[in-house]
């Protein structure tokens, strides 16, 4: 006869006990890793150049030179435009040779808006009602029990909505770590590990959780907690494993985005939403978007080179974007303002990378698009965020009809 | 003066109480349960057994029961949370200003958190004293404790209660929250913002309609190298002008304030003796009357609210109290806290009665939240139960344990309770938010709130024992073990509770266990106390 914790992480321990929550996975199967760029990026510094354009400012090689490398000029990497400067973004020029192939750039998506925390929502929910879950809260709602964070937020940005119970954080300071494997500091010192005696307090949750369900079936509360709760002793049983994912020296980009794809590879969530923690808001020296662009595709190939090896990449979808992009023209401070397109990256997942969906004219407008095919089109239309977000959910294998009830989702993710 | 005419009255003859309408709500809960919620709701902890008692003999004496709840201090709490909630303060993971110079008798959990909480206090001292809500923007006062008042400069009594009311002294317009030098550092603004972040809050916390949330309706096509032809844009071009003509008139009442004073800049200014950038030293000058015209700069727009020009704070509060929406917004935003479901899922004609009424009672927001809490819709029976916040949970536990303040020692920063401020992330792994990353709460037993509430439960539950003035951790004998599990019960979850209650009988299981496996009656005694602190019927209601 199995025992308790052997049917939980089969899967079957839900359904074995009579528990009406999930016991396996419901309908996609793949995995999301959503990095999210704060402050609002410029793309073109990267994926979207306007080097040729009157109407477009930056970026620019530094006027006091000569310096050989620090020349901006465009060319066509691994299937992408990019504006390439050898010197100060090397890293994109890196990302591209390497990693262009296997990226779809989406350009030319309006927003609707220009303001970073309304614009949030709208990147992360599809909408602008706080209460819809985001993707990576959506997809975690689909997790396993044995994948028990279900959704993990490192950002502190998710919209869980009525995801909330699969719903993990961290803490800013990844202090979760603290409540798994106390250290020398934190509140974690004061709860050492304790397992025989976890699992009376575990298995007294699941009878009150038990009684309250049987006295009021219709509440999902008690549900909830009894899912949460094998969740919880899924977590504790490997406590040290994932404590361990967390220890790291610092919570610097790499980190963040490696123990994203840890978190996934582990098989710990289905979803993961990431901050990669530059903040991109140049409003003041629009410059600085180079070394900032230049870290982020740095961080996001060793991304790319830890989802490969762990042969995570098939299945795993890596959305990247920010909340928007940034005005042609710099303002007379030096800094760009805030611009009502988003732009995207996504790899993994079944896309169809080397090429681009979308495009902006040469004063960075959205120009129209086949909204089925993704195909510029004159008589297409200009496409939404909403409708990438739609596209997005039915690239996940799940029904954009549902979710996001009558956005026409944007085709030709997959090719 | 334009703005006398919009300064609301309330009329003499009071409206119908607000909760007199034909309920929609189909099932309600029961008296007890009832009780209990609004309880939880208003104060963060459960009735006493006293209260139950009342209760249970007499149904219809909850209203009397909520008018001592609302003058309880805990109600004052709930306030500042609400308001913590609404405006986003007690942001305390974010940079703060330097516990140095003239302030290096604080500790920096000092200088935080009373620059954090400054704002809150000012809300709960309008609405425990009775003044209108509509003071929260309009009121002549601020409140300052020591720490603000060195901070600041502000005249202060060493002899006086710690927060008391006092004013600015760099020239602001003394105007309530408008004046609050730590609700606009946490809102703080860029050269390109100029100001509007703070306009948009104003529209999203005090009218919930954030202009920034306006969806642009036309692509604009603006060269915005040119300041003169951005202003124009600003004013003109229909993709533009949808949110700015609102926002930056709005903006330019802010002028005056400095756009961000970081700690660094602090610490420069006084290394320079002051010569440079004075206004950065201790008592900061946030507020420079010299900066008032700097839209003019810009082209941008002089101070108006949304189409009527003022001059400074003394119209901007007035204009925000007499519009409509802001009654409004304060009854939605306190429905929302307290409820813990969006207004947009009650009937329309609800929320317009209770803000006529709110409006009709001089907007006195104790009264409004009474009409709230006693509404039959805060006791509706077919919706979820709502999760203790974990500011409500700490108040909650101090009272179980003992009265004892929870508070953890932090290195270098002071003390901390875990569950008001972030610094240790239990607040944010609990559910709650932290209002820098995590703006909105969790309110699922999600895998790491659990495991966040039990750690909570488990140091609560170790206090209760070492503290042993709530419980007798020698008992073994069960009826005994049932008969204290059920009296440590009552206050946990809000209920009279027998000695058979199946909570008892769950509790009694886990406390044999527990002997079984510690030896210790103590310990066991721990475990249980762990349990109950853990029970959703404590941790929802």
């Amino acid at each position: 006869m199995p025992t308790r914790r052997e049917l939980l992480w089969s899967g079957l321990g839900l359904a074995a006990f009579g528990a009406p929550a999930l016991a396996g996975s419901l309908g996609s199967t793949k995995k999301l890793l959503y990095v999210y760029v704060h402050g609002a990026w410029d793309t073109t510094y990267t994926f979207d150049p306007k080097l040729d354009s009157p109407y477009v400012d930056g970026p620019e090689a530094d006027p006091r030179g000569p310096e050989p490398l620090d020349i901006e000029s465009e060319a066509t990497i691994g299937g992408h435009r990019i504006a390439v400067n050898a010197l100060r973004r090397p890293s994109v020029l890196e990302y591209f040779t390497t990693w262009g192939p296997q990226t779809l750039a989406l350009t030319g998506i309006t927003i609707g808006g220009i303001a970073h925390y309304p614009n949030r929502l709208r990147l992360l929910t599809g909408g602008t009602d706080r209460h819809r879950p985001d993707l990576v809260a959506l997809l975690g709602g689909q997790s396993a029990v044995t994948e028990p964070l279900g959704a993990v937020d490192l950002s502190g940005w998710s919209f869980h909505g009525a995801q909330g119970a699969t719903m993990s954080r961290a803490g800013f300071r990844w202090q979760l770590r603290d409540l798994l494997a106390p250290g020398e500091a934190g509140l974690g010192q004061r709860v050492p590990p304790a397992p025989d005696e976890d699992d009376l307090v575990e298995d007294y949750l699941r009878r009150r959780a038990a009684t309250l369900r049987a006295a009021d079936p219709a509440k999902r509360w008690p549900s909830d907690l009894e899912l949460g709760v094998d969740r919880l002793e899924l977590i504790r049983d490997r406590r040290d494993e994932l404590a361990g994912l967390f220890e790291r020296e610092s919570r610097n980009p790499d980190d963040n985005l490696e123990l994203a794809v840890d978190l996934l590879a582990g098989g710990w969530a289905r979803s993961v939403l990431v901050d990669t923690r530059y903040y991109f808001d140049t409003h003041a020296n629009n410059a600085d978007q180079s070394n900032l662009n230049d870290g982020l595709f740095a961080s996001l190939s060793r991304m790319m080179q830890r989802l490969t090896d762990t042969g995570q990449l098939d299945d795993t979808l890596v959305v990247v974007s920010s909340e928007m992009t940034r005005s042609p023209r710099q303002s007379p401070g030096g800094g760009k303002d805030h611009w009502p397109l988003v732009a995207y990256l996504m790899m993994g997942g079944g896309v169809q990378g080397g090429r681009r969906i979308g495009a902006t004219d040469d004063t960075v407008a959205p120009l129209t698009v086949d909204l089925a095919t993704g195909a510029l089109d004159p008589n297409g239309v200009v496409p939404r965020y909403d409708q990438v977000h739609a596209g997005i959910v039915a690239q996940l294998g799940l029904d954009p009809a549902e979710h996001l009830p009558g956005i026409a989702p944007l085709g030709g993710l997959a090719g | 003066m334009w703005f006398l005419a919009l300064i609301a009255c309330a009329p003499d003859d009071p409206a119908p109480p607000a909760g007199s309408a034909p309920s929609d709500v189909v099932e309600t809960l029961g008296p007890e349960a009832r009780a209990s919620r609004v309880s939880m709701a208003l104060r963060g902890v459960r009735p006493s057994a006293e209260e139950l008692e009342r209760i249970e003999a007499d149904p219809e004496a909850l209203p009397a029961l909520v008018d001592t709840w609302i003058a309880d201090p805990r109600f004052g709490e709930t306030v500042r949370d609400l308001h913590a909630d609404l405006l986003w303060m007690r942001a305390d993971t974010r940079p703060q200003w330097p516990a140095r110079h003239a302030l290096e008798v604080f500790t920096q959990d000092e200088v935080t958190t009373s620059f954090q909480e400054a704002p809150l206090m000012l809300v709960e001292d309008i609405v425990l004293s009775g003044a209108p809500y509509t003071a929260v923007v309009t009121a002549d006062y601020t409140l300052a404790d020591p720490v603000i008042a060195a901070m600041e400069g502000m005249a202060y009594d060493p002899e006086g209660p710690t927060w008391q009311r006092t004013h600015h002294v760099d020239g602001r317009p003394q105007s309530g929250l408008l004046s609050s030098t730590g609700l606009w550092q946490r809102w703080y603004t860029n050269t390109s913002g100029k100001h509007r972040n703070r306009a948009n809050m104003i529209s999203r916390a005090f009218l919930c309609d954030e202009i920034g949330a306006v969806d642009m309706p036309v692509f604009p096509t603006t060269d915005t190298t040119d300041n003169a032809a951005t202003a124009d844009a600003l004013r003109n071009d229909p993709g533009c002008a949808a949110c700015h003509i609102d926002l930056d008139p709005l903006a330019a009442y802010f002028w005056p304030y400095a756009i961000n004073i970081v700690g660094s800049a602090i610490d420069d200014a006084e290394a320079s003796g002051c010569t440079i950038n004075p206004q950065n030293c201790y008592p900061i000058r946030y507020w420079l009357d010299a900066r008032s015209d700097g839209y003019l700069d810009y082209d941008l727009p002089p101070p108006g609210y949304y189409g009527t020009e003022g001059a400074d704070f003394g119209d901007l509060g007035p204009a925000l109290a007499a519009d409509p929406r802001f009654a409004r917004c304060a009854v939605e935003t306190a429905w929302t806290f307290l409820s813990q479901r969006d207004v947009d899922a009650l009937p329309e004609a609800v929320v317009d009665r209770w803000t006529d009424a709110f409006v009709a009672s001089g907007h006195d927001y104790r009264a409004m939240v009474r009409d709230l809490v006693l509404d039959d819709h805060l006791a509706d029976a077919t919706v979820e139960p709502l999760q203790v916040r974990p500011e409500a949970l700490q108040r909650l536990l101090e009272g179980l344990t003992g009265g004892h303040r929870w508070e953890e020692t932090l290195d270098g920063y002071g003390t901390i309770r875990p569950l008001v401020n972030s610094l240790q992330g239990v607040r944010d792994l609990a559910g709650g938010g932290d209002h820098d990353h995590v703006l909105y709460p969790n309110f699922s037993p999600a895998p790491t709130v659990l495991l966040a509430l039990d750690a909570v439960g488990r140091i609560a539950a170790e206090a209760a024992v070492d503290d042993g003035t709530v419980l007798d951790a020698t008992l073994t004998e069960e009826a005994a073990v049932r008969a204290q599990l059920a009296a440590l019960a009552v206050p946990a979850v809000g209920r009279r509770v027998a000695t058979d209650d199946p909570l008892v009988d769950d509790l009694w299981a886990l406390f044999d266990g527990a002997l079984a496996l510690k030896g210790d009656p103590s310990e066991a005694w721990r475990i249980a106390l762990r349990g109950l602190y853990l029970d959703p019927q404590l941790v929802t209601y």
